[in-house]
């Protein structure tokens, strides 16, 4: 792969960071009063007074757009006016639980949506085929805060085998993992049938038979890499709805992780930590594709050395 | 297992390599059963060159691949091929995938799709080489081949070690130069005509004793064609494998066959030796057939063609499927299906009225002028068309992005000429010289870089778009690929009749009856006015495009590759109707087209291209009969001719062409050239004229002359 | 062993060619004896190929619900927001305590289950309908103006397309109602910004397409204007593309308004949406499960309707478009 190549990607990381910081900024903007928003309407005149100087609210809108900037790279954000102390540290503290949930969840899914994709598109128009993706549409249309709440209310309000809130015990990641995994997967099982219908009815998968490679050798060899290719371009896409799953099952089982910190900042307007948190997860969805457009280029040699042509 | 034979078999010897009987395939789709073949019968005997002819839809390639059992789950294969004593259809999974390669290979029509993109050449070879577990010991010279035949070859797994050497003889064995890095790169990285060489070098992987070959050389351009169809004939020499070369080609069967067979509606209508079939052909369908082939090495008032189209398989009819089409159809053709009866000496024909003798009711041998040009030149010598040092380059970013170098690729350098009113002027040049980049400059699809295109006396590069909407009405433009250029969505009767819409030249009232009257005068049936271009054949579609481009009467038609996407019988048909529309409105045309014999029938004067530059200009007699730029010759000679008896001097084409973003320093042509010399690598040839209306660009003709 | 699937194009488009045709090959074709039967199972295979079951009845389920929708307020037993102290959490007919005056129960102030739940479904499909129209106008729009003007109008419009894929549209939903503050027109506005860009990309790049070498050339060549290229020839032509994302969209807008509304930021009382009526009905879990027991059976089903019914449509109008 081209140093080239890698530069212009992280290149256009950057510059999608850079245009996700104007946007929050023109939003702040165009929302009202900042500095009220930002501290809240507890304090006193004088001291909204002061920050509008400090934070140079009285300047002409492109100086206040330099400073912004440059308050963001600094990591200032401002305070929580929930909590009285600065954001970034609030969110901060949330990140681990969050990150917990989630990795357990994307393994899981991955273990169960790929094979399932795989299976199903070798058994393409069988029986097998056919009940693998109805349960998938079925995975992928129930929304996760019902199925969240229906787990509750089995496990926990019927059977009590389960608690309904909290993150203490291995038994506390059961439903929220369910919860998410379920959706993903069929995702999942979907996209990776689809990619690999496609694939094994490119001609080179006519040539590899015909060249007396066996079937199985054919899927593994063949069928599969290509395959791999449009399904790592999906990898960006799945964390984004990890990230979404993950606020919404955080809210219905109370788990105490980012995602539920920013519901209920959302719902009390405490606009320092919305932004940090906006600001983490453009990040690590920016980094994210970073190293899915750097893994398609390593594993496409077509990418690899691309000449685009432009007339 | 044996060895095979190191020599063609003498055709006394009818022990057939794989015998093929009663195939008949169905598909099972949506509305039902679908027949594609009704029962085929042939055999190939070891060592020769059967060639499978038919146009799109007759089932030749769904022949061959049931003869591999690779059609997928929806096919329902009967019949049997006997292959050693064995039928293949009966056989298992395991079974087939030991045949598969190692007894029977296949090569494939777009070598480019048909290799994996994400494995380098090497890898893929290695696979071949080890899952078809003999060690290809491919004889290099003909000793060895003698010291090989008799013995009885060990079969074992061969290491890694072992089969990538094998892979780089093989690789050296089908003319692929730089062997060792060609198996460490991508199949995106080669071109068109190495990655078919590589293609047939893993065919080759296994020994087979049979190589199907489908299309191998539809995909390439015909100085590619050339190699690799010597290539086939040199390994089929050395080997002495039996090989299936399916096409729609009759002259690349001509020049490559023993034996022919032609299929049509999923049956073999005749079948025998070639010589026979070209000199003789019986079935009217065989006749028409080759009729209607163009050759470059003569001239014809008009093609013979074969009417209507082919029917798709739904529309099978109870008779001879080529009944509605045929000139010598008896009465019980409509009823019965002709049995097809074999003959001796590998003859065959299925038809209940054959005929005799060659078709030559159109040829006009040694036509020296064209009265009615020549008079029209004198009337009239202000040119309609110039282009004065056309030039386009089109930026392209090598390596990537941001930092990227752009660099220059020039897709049309310098090229200037003029066309007379009435005239024909013909570009030539195989893909991606730039010819249809002229053709898109000319139409204003695209805008040149510099210099300047005249159109009746004023210039017309530049203009407005508004002022470019108006000038529609004076040129016209007709594709390549007639499906592409019609609206999907949109009656044919309403598509014919948009220009007048547009341009509001008559009343409302009259312009469905305009096009319906165009239509009907190209032989369309007024029942398909109010289809949808779906639903009509390849022919019918693309004189759809030529009533569209014709109705609002213009001066100037520029055809891009008209025939090309179309069969054998219904190109004839556009060619007919292309010159007798041109007689008829005293049309000005452009025509575009790589293929050199329909240049020679309908251009008056005619352009040969290479990298975006003009290399010879001149009257297409002139051009045809004593053409000087080595490539133009090279061009010739790589055209296939239908006659197989003919022996002509051939000239072999170097490599592939080089890329245009790299060009060759001087000549662009000297890196293939055959006659090269020092000066070719440091000076550009200017086209000058080496005589009264040839130019040439080429410092050695200038020299001699 | 599974069989081989390497059939590939070249059969595909020898038969695929008839696949369009719905002549009757029955009585056309010869040799009947040989011929494989087309016996009473296989047509009945073929007919449920065609007309899977399940898309059916997803089509009728479809069509129940826009019937509720359209006459919810001719439906409905009761007045949404009327309040019955005297019958706070009633249980449904069906169970124990539960009365016909209440079929679907009632919930903690004592409002009609049923009458509620039919209007939620009024309010969830109008904002998933009006959504998904603006999704496709917009983004179709600017997939035209990118393709028409190329330079940095095209930039402008696909940098806006990477953004919107940068960021799962949940969380910038999210941090819109944060900033702006939440009402409905905002929030109709949000639900048809949601896939606006995958209707850009779609469009953009199959009139780039068609402008350089389909058949907009050929019109372009005839003196067309632009106008006319664009509405009365790409547009009919991409159509049927625009649809299948239409079709793949709304299960995603009803979720992504559900969902919003759950969490309490999406449609606020006193309307009433599906989402809403679940996450109100959270805090009753274990006395009053049929007040979000309902609202859910119901999103789930409309979404898993659409799914298929997408999937059937896609399957039908274009088959070469994938997932």
């Amino acid at each position: 792969m081209s140093f080239r190549f890698i530069v212009r990607k992280i290149f256009r990381a950057l510059l999608t960071i850079w245009i996700i910081v104007t946007f929050i900024f023109i939003v702040l903007r165009i929302s009202g009063d900042s500095a009220l928003l930002i501290y809240g309407p507890d304090v006193s005149a004088k001291a909204l007074a002061t920050l509008r100087k400090v934070w140079g609210l009285d300047k002409p809108i492109w100086q206040q757009y330099l400073i912004y900037v440059s308050s963001v790279f600094h990591g200032n954000f401002g305070n929580s006016y929930l909590d009285g102390r600065s954001a970034i540290r609030v969110v901060a503290e949330r990140i681990p639980k969050t990150l917990s949930l989630m990795w357990v969840t994307a393994v899981i899914t991955l273990l169960i949506g790929i094979p399932a994709g795989i299976f199903s598109a070798l058994h393409h128009n069988t029986r097998r085929d056919r009940i693998t993706m109805t349960l998938a549409v079925m995975g992928l249309s129930i929304p996760n805060f019902f199925l969240g709440v229906l787990l509750i209310l089995l496990f926990s309000v019927s059977l009590r085998l389960l608690p309904s809130a909290g993150s203490e015990t291995w038994k506390h990641y059961i439903m929220p993992v369910i919860t998410m995994s379920t959706a993903e997967a069929a995702v999942l099982a979907r996209f990776t049938r689809s990619a690999m219908l496609e694939v094994l009815n490119q001609p080179y998968i006519r040539t590899a038979i015909s060249r007396g490679v066996p079937w199985k050798i054919v899927v593994r060899e063949h069928a599969l890499p290509n395959a791999a290719i449009s399904i790592v371009t999906m990898v960006g896409f799945f964390i984004g709805s990890l990230i979404v799953g993950g606020v919404i099952t955080e809210n219905v089982f109370a788990w105490p992780g980012v995602g539920r910190l920013l519901v209920s900042s959302v719902a009390n307007r405490d606009l320092a930590v919305v932004q940090v948190i906006v600001l983490l997860i453009s990040l690590s969805m920016v980094t994210a594709n970073l190293i899915v457009d750097l893994a398609y280029g390593w594993l496409d040699p077509r990418v690899r050395d691309l000449r685009s042509e432009e007339p | 297992m044996n060895a095979k034979p190191s020599k063609p078999i003498l055709k006394s010897k009818p022990e057939p390599l794989i015998q093929i009987s009663g195939l008949t395939v169905d598909f099972d789709t949506p509305t039902g059963w679908l027949r594609c073949l009704h029962g085929v019968d042939f055999e190939v005997y070891p060592g020769e060159i059967l060639g499978l002819v038919g146009e799109s839809g007759s089932g030749k390639s769904i022949t061959c691949m049931s003869i591999m059992k690779i059609l997928g789950p929806r096919a329902r294969i009967r019949g049997s091929v006997k292959y050693k004593k064995q039928d293949i259809l009966t056989l298992d999974e395991n079974g087939l995938t030991q045949i598969r390669g190692s007894d029977i290979a296949m090569i494939f029509q777009d070598p480019a799709v048909s290799l994996n993109p994400v494995h380098t050449i090497g890898r893929q070879m290695v696979e071949s080489i080890i899952y078809n577990t003999s060690i290809p010991t491919l004889n290099h010279t003909k000793e060895s081949s003698e010291q090989n035949s008799g013995k009885v070859e060990k079969y074992r797994r061969v290491t890694g070690q072992t089969a990538h050497s094998e892979a780089e003889l093989l690789m050296n064995r089908v003319g692929i130069p730089e062997a060792k890095q060609r198996l460490k790169e991508y199949p995106h990285q080669l071109s068109g005509g190495m990655n078919q060489r590589a293609m047939i070098a893993m065919a080759l992987a296994g020994r087979p004793h049979l190589l199907i070959a489908d299309e191998p050389t539809t995909a390439l351009d015909v100085t590619i064609q050339a190699q690799i169809l010597e290539l086939i004939r040199d390994l089929r020499k050395e080997t002495g494998m039996s090989i299936i070369l399916i096409t729609h080609d009759l002259s690349v069967v001509a020049e490559t066959s023993d034996r022919v067979a032609v299929m049509y509606c999923g049956r073999i209508v005749e079948k025998g030796p070639v010589a026979r079939i070209f000199a003789n052909p019986r079935h009217p369908y065989t006749r028409g057939l080759l009729a209607s082939v163009l050759r470059i090495d003569r001239q014809i008032e008009k093609l013979y063609s074969i009417e209507g189209s082919v029917p798709a398989p739904y529309e099978m009819l109870k008779g001879c499927a080529f009944e509605p089409r045929c000139q010598a159809a008896l009465n019980k053709c409509k009823f019965d299906q002709p049995v097809f009866k074999t003959e001796p000496e590998g003859c065959g024909i299925a038809c209940f009225n054959p005929q005799s003798g060659r078709v030559t009711a159109f040829e006009v041998l040694n036509k020296q002028e064209d009265a009615p040009y020549t008079a029209r030149q004198k009337q009239n010598e202000q040119p309609l068309l110039e282009a004065a040092d056309l030039l386009k380059y089109f930026r392209i970013r090598r390596g990537s992005g941001l930092f990227g170098k752009k660099k220059k690729l020039k897709a049309v350098d310098s090229v200037s000429f003029s066309v007379k009113r009435g005239g024909t002027f013909g570009i030539v040049g195989e893909s991606g010289c730039g010819k249809s980049t002229i053709a898109r400059l000319l139409l204003n699809i695209e805008t040149p870089t510099s210099g300047a295109v005249t159109f009746n006396g004023r210039k017309i590069s530049g203009l407005p778009p508004a002022e470019w909407r108006r000038l529609r009405l004076h040129m016209q433009y007709v594709f390549q690929d007639p499906l592409n250029a019609l609206d999907q969505r949109m009656k044919i009767i309403d598509q014919v009749a948009e220009p007048l819409l547009i341009h509001n030249t008559i009343r409302a009232a009259m312009r469905h009856d305009k096009a319906a009257e165009l239509l009907r005068s190209m032989d369309l049936k007024d029942h398909t006015f109010d289809r949808y271009p779906h639903e009509l054949s390849g022919g019918q579609q693309q004189r759809v495009v030529l009533a569209r481009a014709l109705i609002l009467e213009p001066e100037l038609l520029v055809c891009d590759e008209p025939t090309s996407a179309l069969d054998v019988s219904i190109q004839a048909q556009v060619i007919n109707l292309l010159t007798e529309l041109r007689k008829r409105l005293n049309l000005t045309m452009v025509f575009i087209s790589h293929d050199l014999s329909i240049v020679r029938h309908i251009c008056e004067q005619v352009a040969v291209m290479y990298l975006g530059k003009f290399v010879e200009l001149a009257k297409s007699d002139m051009l045809f009969n004593s053409a000087v730029h080595p490539y133009t010759q090279a061009l010739l000679s790589a055209i296939p001719i239908p006659d197989p008896g003919l022996s002509r001097k051939r000239i072999f084409l170097k490599g592939d062409p080089p890329s245009p973003i790299d060009l060759p320093s001087g000549c662009s042509f000297h890196t293939r050239c055959h006659i090269a010399r020092q000066v070719c690598a440091e000076l550009v040839p200017e086209l000058k004229s080496l005589k009264e209306g040839h130019l040439v660009a080429c410092h050695l003709a200038h020299d001699e002359a | 062993m599974v069989g081989p699937k390497g059939s590939g194009s070249p059969v595909r488009r020898a038969i695929g060619y008839t696949m369009t045709n719905k002549l009757k090959v029955e009585s056309t074709l010869t040799l009947s004896a040989e011929r494989p039967q087309n016996d009473f199972r296989t047509r009945i295979r073929r007919f449920f190929e065609r007309y899977p079951p399940l898309s059916m009845i997803a089509a009728l389920w479809l069509v129940f619900m826009i019937f509720v929708a359209v006459f919810a307020p001719l439906i409905s037993p009761y007045d949404f927001t009327a309040i019955d102290l005297r019958a706070r959490l009633q249980a449904p007919a069906f169970m124990a305590g539960g009365n016909w005056n209440h079929p679907f129960g009632t919930d903690d102030l004592g409002r009609d289950v049923l009458s509620r739940l039919i209007f939620s479904i009024r309010m969830s499909l109008l904002i998933a309908f009006l959504g998904t129209i603006i999704g496709a106008i917009l983004g179709t729009s600017l997939g035209f103006l990118a393709a028409h003007f190329r330079g940095w109008i095209d930039d402008i419009v696909m940098a806006g397309i990477d953004f919107q894929a940068s960021l799962p549209f949940f969380i910038i939903a999210l941090a819109f109602l944060a900033f702006l503050g939440n009402n409905l027109v905002l929030f109709i506005g949000l639900m048809g910004i949601y896939g606006w860009e995958r209707y850009a990309r779609l469009t953009r790049g199959l009139t780039l397409a068609a402008m350089t070498h389909g058949y907009a050339v050929a019109v372009n060549t005839l003196g067309a204007t632009p106008i006319r290229i664009y509405l009365r020839h790409i547009l009919p032509n991409i159509s049927s593309a625009l649809i299948v994302n239409m079709t793949l969209n709304f299960p995603g807008t009803i979720i992504l308004e559900s969902s919003l509304s759950f969490l309490g930021i999406g449609i606020q009382p006193p309307l009433t949406s599906l989402g809403n009526m679940l996450g109100f009905g959270r805090d009753y879990l274990t006395t009053a499960w049929w007040i979000t027991v309902s609202p859910g059976i119901t999103i789930f089903l409309a979404t898993l309707a659409m799914s298929i019914l997408g999937d059937w449509v896609r399957d039908r109008l274009d088959p070469t478009l994938g997932l």
